[in-house]
Order: C-alpha cells, then sequence, then structure tokens
C-alpha cells in the first residue's frame, strides 16, 4: 500500500510542502516545490536529501521570509529549553504546557494534523506563551524560593499549576549563559551584546523596545516577551 | 444576499443606495433588519456547553408516555417527582429553579434538537455543534465567528467579540477576537504580559500581524473589562458552574457606558452519566437551574435582562434505554433550553418518538441544531442567517421580535 502511495508524485510534492511550512514561510511555491519534489523523489525519498534541498533553496535564505512562521507549542517550549540549555528532570511539566497551548502531544485533533500558523496564535494561547517566558526568566531569588516550595506541594497540585512550578523550578544560569555573548547577569548590555542576542533569539527585529537601563536577566524576559519571539 | 462581504453588507444599512437595494430586493427583511440592527449591537448570547452528552429523557420529562417507564424501569423521574408544565411534559424536579421563568413566559424548551447522521464521539460531535458543520464536514471556524463576521461585530466597536468563561476552547467562538477568563480582574492582571502595540505595525508579515492584531485584542478587552466589581444582591449558587455565572455577569455590569461583549460562553458537566446517573445528573441539573436562574436575578438588576438570550446545547442526548449500570450511553436527539426577557416561552419542536427508535436504539431528531443557530442569527443579531449556518435552515418562533 505504502509503495503505491509513493509511486504518485504527489506524494512527494505533499511532503516537500509540508516541510517547507515547517522551514521556510507558509506559503510554498509552486515552482520551487515541484523542482525539490522532484529531487526528493529521485533521491528514493531520502530525507537529508529534502531538508538540504529546502535549507539551501533561496527562499529559506531570503530576508522576507525570516521569521514568518508561528513557532509551534513544541517550536516554542523545546527550543527555549534547548537555546537556553535548561535540562528538566521531568519532562511532564513541559508536555502539560504544549498542551496548553493547543498541541496535546500525540493527540492532534484529526488526520490531518495541528493547522498551526495563525491557529496556534489566540488570545489565550498567547498570554499563556507569554507566561511561560516570564516565569523562565524570573528574578534568581523567586526561583530559587519556588523551587524550594515545590516539590512539598507537588502531590496535591493540578497539573497545569505543576507545570508552572516546574518551570520556576529549574534553575537558569544567567551568569554562564549571558556571559557566551559578553554579557553578565548585572549589567546592562552594549550595543554589541545587544545585536548578538537579538540575532540568537529572534527571527525578525524586536517590534517593542526594552526599557534602558535593564540588565541581564530581565533583559532576556524582554526579548522573550516580544511578538518577534513567538515567530520561526 | 450571496456573495457579500462584511464591509459590503454593512455599507447596505448606512448608505442610500445601500437601503434602497435592499428594499428593492428583500423589503420584508429589510425593514425587519434595520430594526434588528439597531440593537443587534447591545445584545447578549450566553452559551451554557452541558459537557458530555446531558440526558434530555430525564430533563424534559415525557412523564405521562408508558414508553419512558419501559424504558428506564429503574433511572426514571417517578411520575408523582415530576414538575408537570403541561399534561405529557415536565421537568426533572432539580430543575425546580426554572420554574419561575416557565411561569413568566421567559423558557423556551426546543424538544428534539439533533441533526442527521449523528456522531456518537464526544470530541467529533461537539465540534460538529461548534463549528456548525454537516456530519462529514470538518470545519475550523465556530459558527459565532461566522456571525460576527457576517455584521455583527461590524456593528458596534466591541470591547471583545466574545468572552470564554471557565475553559480555554473556543468552541463555537473558534476564530473570533474572543478572550478566555475565569473572571475579569485575573484576565486584565494578566493582559499586561500584552504589551501596547506600537505604532506603525501595520507593516510585517502575515504572522506577526496577527500576533499583534490578538494583542491589541487582549489589550482593548482588558480596558474594556477593568472596573469596580459591581456588588449584586441576587446570590449565586456555589460551585465552578455558579462562579462562572457570577463573572459572566460581571463582564456584563463592566460594559456600562463601554462598548459590549456581545457573546459569553459558559459550561458545566460533566453529563456523560454511563453509570449511576440519578444522583449526579440531579446535581448537575440542579446547578444549571440555579445558574441560570441567578443569572436572571443578575442580568435585571443591570436591566440587561431583556436583552440577553441563554442557549444551551450538548454534544448528543442519551439512549432512551437505561444500560445495566443505572446510567445511559451517547444518544441522538436532545431537548434545550433557551431563555431570556426577550423569549417567548413554551414548547417547540416535537418530543422523539419512544416507539420509533432508529438502528441503535436511539431517537430521531425533529429539530435540526442548526435551526436554533439560523433563530439566533436573524431574530437575535440581524444578519443573514444562511451564512451562519452555510445553508438554509428554518428559524424558530422563540424570540419576541
Amino acid at each position: 500500500m505504502l509503495g503505491i502511495l509513493l509511486e504518485q508524485p504527489a506524494a512527494a510534492t505533499h511532503i516537500t510542502r509540508k516541510l517547507w511550512k515547517e522551514f521556510v514561510s507558509p506559503t510554498p511555491g509552486d515552482a520551487d516545490v515541484e523542482r525539490i519534489a522532484r529531487r526528493f523523489r529521485a533521491s528514493g525519498y531520502d530525507i537529508g536529501v529534502l531538508l538540504a534541498e529546502l535549507l539551501q533553496s533561496d527562499a529559506f535564505w531570503e530576508g522576507g521570509n525570516r521569521g514568518s512562521l508561528v513557532k509551534s507549542p513544541i517550536d516554542l517550549v523545546v527550543g527555549t529549553l534547548r537555546q537556553f540549555d535548561f535540562s528538566p528532570a521531568d519532562a511532564t511539566p513541559f508536555i502539560v504546557k504544549t498542551a496548553q497551548l493547543g498541541q496535546n502531544l500525540l493527540v492532534p485533533p484529526n488526520v490531518k494534523g495541528w493547522p498551526g500558523q495563525n491557529d496556534w496564535i489566540n488570545a489565550t494561547t498567547l498570554l499563556e506563551r507569554k507566561r511561560f517566558a516570564e516565569q523562565l526568566f524570573r528574578p534568581a531569588g523567586q526561583a530559587a524560593a519556588d523551587a524550594a516550595a515545590a516539590p512539598a506541594m507537588a502531590a496535591e497540585m493540578a497539573p497545569a499549576v505543576r507545570a508552572a512550578q516546574g518551570v520556576a523550578g529549574m534553575g537558569f544560569d544567567p551568569e554562564r549563559w549571558l556571559s557566551q555573548y559578553g554579557g553578565a547577569a548585572d549589567k546592562v548590555p552594549t550595543d554589541e551584546v545587544k545585536v548578538r542576542l537579538a540575532h540568537a533569539l529572534l527571527a525578525l527585529p524586536a517590534t517593542n523596545s526594552i526599557a534602558e537601563g535593564t540588565v541581564g536577566v530581565a533583559y532576556l524576559r524582554g526579548l522573550a516577551l516580544d511578538p518577534a519571539y513567538q515567530l520561526k | 444576499m450571496t456573495g457579500l462581504n462584511r464591509r459590503q453588507f454593512s455599507a447596505l444599512f448606512s448608505s442610500l443606495s445601500g437601503a434602497a437595494l435592499l428594499q428593492a430586493h428583500a423589503p420584508g427583511w429589510a425593514q425587519a433588519s434595520q430594526l434588528r440592527a439597531a440593537s443587534a449591537s447591545e445584545r447578549i448570547l450566553v452559551l451554557i456547553e452541558l459537557k458530555g452528552g446531558n440526558d434530555g429523557l430525564n430533563t424534559v420529562v415525557p412523564y405521562a408516555d408508558d414508553s419512558y417507564y419501559q424504558l428506564q424501569p429503574v433511572i426514571g423521574i417517578k411520575r408523582e417527582d415530576v414538575i408537570k408544565l403541561d399534561a405529557r411534559t415536565g421537568l426533572h424536579p432539580e430543575l425546580n429553579a426554572l420554574l419561575p421563568l416557565w411561569e413568566k413566559g421567559e423558557l423556551a424548551i426546543v424538544q428534539g434538537v439533533g441533526y442527521p447522521q449523528p456522531n456518537l464521539s464526544h470530541f467529533r460531535s461537539i465540534e460538529i455543534w461548534q463549528t456548525g458543520s454537516n456530519s462529514s464536514e470538518y470545519l475550523r471556524e465556530g459558527w459565532v465567528a461566522r456571525g460576527l463576521d457576517a455584521g455583527l461585530s461590524a456593528s458596534a466597536r466591541f470591547t471583545t467579540d466574545g468572552v470564554i468563561i471557565g475553559g480555554s476552547d473556543f468552541g463555537a467562538l473558534a476564530g473570533a477576537r474572543a478572550v478566555s477568563l475565569n473572571n475579569p480582574e485575573a484576565f486584565v492582571n494578566q493582559s499586561r504580559l500584552a504589551q501596547g502595540t506600537p505604532a506603525g505595525v501595520a507593516l510585517g508579515n502575515p504572522a506577526l500581524r496577527h500576533l499583534l492584531q490578538v494583542e491589541g485584542g487582549i489589550n482593548q478587552a482588558a480596558a474594556g473589562l477593568r472596573g469596580e466589581r459591581f456588588a449584586f444582591a441576587t446570590g449565586f449558587p456555589a460551585g465552578g458552574f455558579g462562579n462562572g455565572v457570577k463573572a459572566a455577569a460581571q463582564v456584563v455590569a463592566s460594559q456600562k457606558g463601554k462598548g459590549g461583549v456581545p457573546v459569553i460562553s459558559l459550561s458545566l458537566g460533566s453529563f456523560d452519566t454511563h453509570q449511576n446517573q440519578p444522583a449526579t445528573h440531579a446535581g448537575l441539573l440542579r446547578q444549571l437551574a440555579e445558574g441560570m436562574a441567578a443569572l436572571r436575578g443578575a442580568l435585571t438588576e443591570l436591566g440587561a435582562w431583556d436583552r440577553t438570550l441563554v442557549m444551551t446545547f450538548s454534544e448528543f442526548g442519551r439512549r432512551p434505554r437505561q444500560n445495566g449500570s443505572n446510567g445511559t450511553d451517547h444518544g441522538t436527539a436532545a431537548p434545550h433550553f433557551v431563555a431570556g426577557g426577550a423569549v417567548r416561552g413554551g414548547f417547540y419542536g416535537q418530543a422523539p418518538d419512544l416507539d420509533r427508535l432508529d438502528a441503535t436504539q436511539n431517537a430521531a431528531y425533529s429539530v435540526d441544531f442548526r435551526q436554533l443557530h439560523a433563530t439566533v442569527a436573524k431574530d437575535w443579531w440581524g444578519v443573514n442567517p444562511d451564512i451562519v449556518t452555510r445553508g438554509k435552515f428554518e428559524p424558530l418562533k422563540f424570540i419576541h421580535i
């Protein structure tokens, strides 16, 4: 059965389109898709070949396509955890979080999967996404206090509350992380550091400006709370 | 009226040529619509989702039908306990708090509500009801969102198009500019995370524009919902649903002198009573009735009851024959309540024929749920019902117009 499906040229086109919308832009160009799909099919459906084609395409590098895709809840949660070198012992709170954001892992709404893009963002999910970022970049003292309080209450807590605690109790090392970019937790970032941070964290220029005099972690919080942080 | 976009539709009411066009082609509707459109923007629709599939047969009870007692020998409501509304039909005793509404003529009971080729899965069937689709279609937008797009949204500068209370699923409001909250204060507090949108950011790609639009919507909602809590004399029942009703009343109260919120969504459950139904069902119906009565009381204090329509819905009813666990399984047609100061009370539709069950031992429907949507669209919002229901469905006459 699978063999019959894969013999259809449309199979390669379909997969190419899907991955285009995952990595490149929301609007795949027909000519580009055809070209890449043909090579994908010729390679015997080698996903590596497809990805290489996509990530080396002009469209991928085109400025206008930067930040044109909305991060899925997985992109946001896992991406953020990886970016800042968090390594939580328990993934449960984050699985709950992505479900709160509309992506209940392994349970898509129907066989077509999640519609994604703008559908990820409504008033509820956008506030939840921002709350996630806010919890991650809480002031250091508060994070420690929350972590201390968490274990005692964990058993009774509803999953949503546990998710919040899980995030807050993870312990982020701002000094070490910021120093990679020449910054420091208690210092206002220089213009050069600001450029590096924006480059590392945002696919688009920030929409809002962060107040003068904002230091280290608070500055990161500002970037993570910017609308641009929701885009890839 | 097909093929008009929202702006063209609004233009029909605002321009002389538009009015003339309407007058020429649909004079009766034109006149009625103009009257309705004037106050449509002040009207409120409160949707109450009965989550899990409410057992309609034990809610609106055909106490004079012997078949009912043959199908429900143990869990059926005893004749002497039923609140009798007429010679054949009555209410579950725990719906006592709804009796004053019935006696004032403010409660409509629509019987036998369902749809063709019913789906008996919770997830799929509630999706069908909320998107107002056919049984085999998958739509993304909710039926209320279509109503907003058909002209309701354009008729006013609403604080927000909808408020979903006690849940985060947009349901019938999917695709609309709505917010979810547990109470207005908590929402206003959380909204600080949505910064103001700087001027001149109409530029940017569609995804960014959507993000900024949603942020703007949050800020606008928070600004409109902000304010002192109204001190209601009405008492609200304890529990989650009572809290939801209180929050809904606070939302309405906060809109004095503001843009208004046309749609509020509440939910109560779980009605999925596969086993030991009597006690659970009784408790839920009592919450429903007391909550609706409290809503009436609070909205009357605000002078808003006459412009509020309350409507229940559920993914399905339940099987007429009780199961082996003193409960009922997923079914089809069921009655629903419509209440409000402008409602023409009474019975609508037909009670399911318990002697004519289908192959799955379920009752046939007599009213398509989209007829209720059509009624709301046409008589409550003054918009083209065909846009909302995506086809023609005969409205019912439960709204005084």
